[in-house]
């Protein structure tokens, strides 16, 4: 139980630095920065256990190291969860505007479907940018790694019945 | 045995929770989950209490059980709230110039989408042709500024 204990003292000390020092770290408050800043501390965390528990005689070393991959991988969900929400989205901005009149004339929507329209462009560089996509012909192609991409959200999308994306 | 029964009632979860989706209207994606989640969750604590008692084998399926429902709530939610992903999607069955998918995804089709999702979700309420925030979307902007300060971006 001790492994679990220091563990969640390590996810305390880990979250707090951000919290305090974070605003100081330029690149800690890029979105790959702070994705970066989760993943190196989940991967070296669990390495670390693994070797700590290699050289111990503890015979529950798989439980152990679930349990501790496991509540690094629920803080860190929960943190980037929050951390992007905190950015603001389209549905806060709409949020925002309230109350909003219905007509094509309204400054309010006219402002929201121009951030619409710019957020289509931006996500259609970001996946040229991924390599998901391709332009051939003038035409956008799914690339070979897109595809695995659209294989992989088709099963989500299969089991859970998503009928409108986006 | 662990690893088994783990395997066991994540498939159940997952399952479970695709029926459910496919069968009852009422609720949306996420509830059905929660409740599918919490109820399958708490039949394998108590199993895994029966087993191995208050030991290190029942925290770790509880632990290992949060995140993986927790990552796959992720996916969903990502899948089915994003742009990016619907434009994959788009292209793969047909592929379409720039031009194209701008007009089928106009600023003007997306904030109609929008507000009728959070009209839907209750956060907006519509009134005489003009839309309001109701208290349980004002919550939920109150939240959003406190997240806000939190990690200091104002």
């Amino acid at each position: 139980m001790i492994f679990l204990y220091c563990t969640i003292f390590y996810i305390g000390l880990h979250c707090l630095f951000y919290l305090t020092q974070g605003k100081q770290i330029l690149a800690l408050r890029t979105e790959k920065g702070v994705f970066l800043y989760h993943f190196v501390s989940f991967l070296l965390l669990g390495i670390c256990t693994w070797i700590v528990l290699l050289k111990s005689n503890e015979h529950l070393c798989n439980y152990i190291e679930i349990a501790v991959v496991g509540l690094h991988g629920i803080y860190s969900l929960s943190f980037l969860e929050i951390w992007s929400l905190s950015q603001g989205g389209y549905s806060i901005s709409i949020l925002r505007s309230s109350p909003i009149e219905i007509s094509e004339t309204n400054d309010k929507l006219l402002t929201l479907e121009s951030i619409g329209n710019n957020k289509v462009t931006s996500r259609i560089q970001s996946l040229q940018k991924l390599d998901l996509i391709n332009i051939y012909n003038n035409l956008l192609i799914v690339t070979s790694k897109g595809r695995l991409f659209v294989m992989f959200s088709a099963i989500f999308i299969k089991l859970t019945n998503i009928q409108d994306i986006g | 045995m662990w690893y088994g029964l783990f395997s066991f009632y994540i498939l159940s979860t997952i399952s479970l929770h695709s029926l459910a989706c496919h069968s009852i209207r009422a609720g949306t994606i996420f509830t059905k989950f929660l409740i599918v989640g919490m109820g399958i969750g708490a039949i394998m604590s108590a199993h895994f209490f029966i087993l191995y008692g208050l030991e290190l084998q029942l925290f770790s399926a509880m632990i290992a059980f949060a995140f993986i429902c927790e990552l796959y709530i992720f996916f969903f939610t990502f899948i089915s709230s994003s742009i990016s992903v619907s434009i994959l999607l788009s292209i793969s069955t047909k592929p379409a110039s720039a031009e194209d998918i701008c007009t089928s995804y106009s600023g003007k089709i997306m904030v109609s989408n929008r507000l009728r999702r959070l009209e839907d979700i209750g956060l907006l309420d519509s009134k005489q042709n003009i839309l309001h925030i109701t208290a349980k979307g004002q919550k939920l902007l109150f939240k959003f500024n406190i997240l806000q300060r939190i990690f200091l971006l104002n």
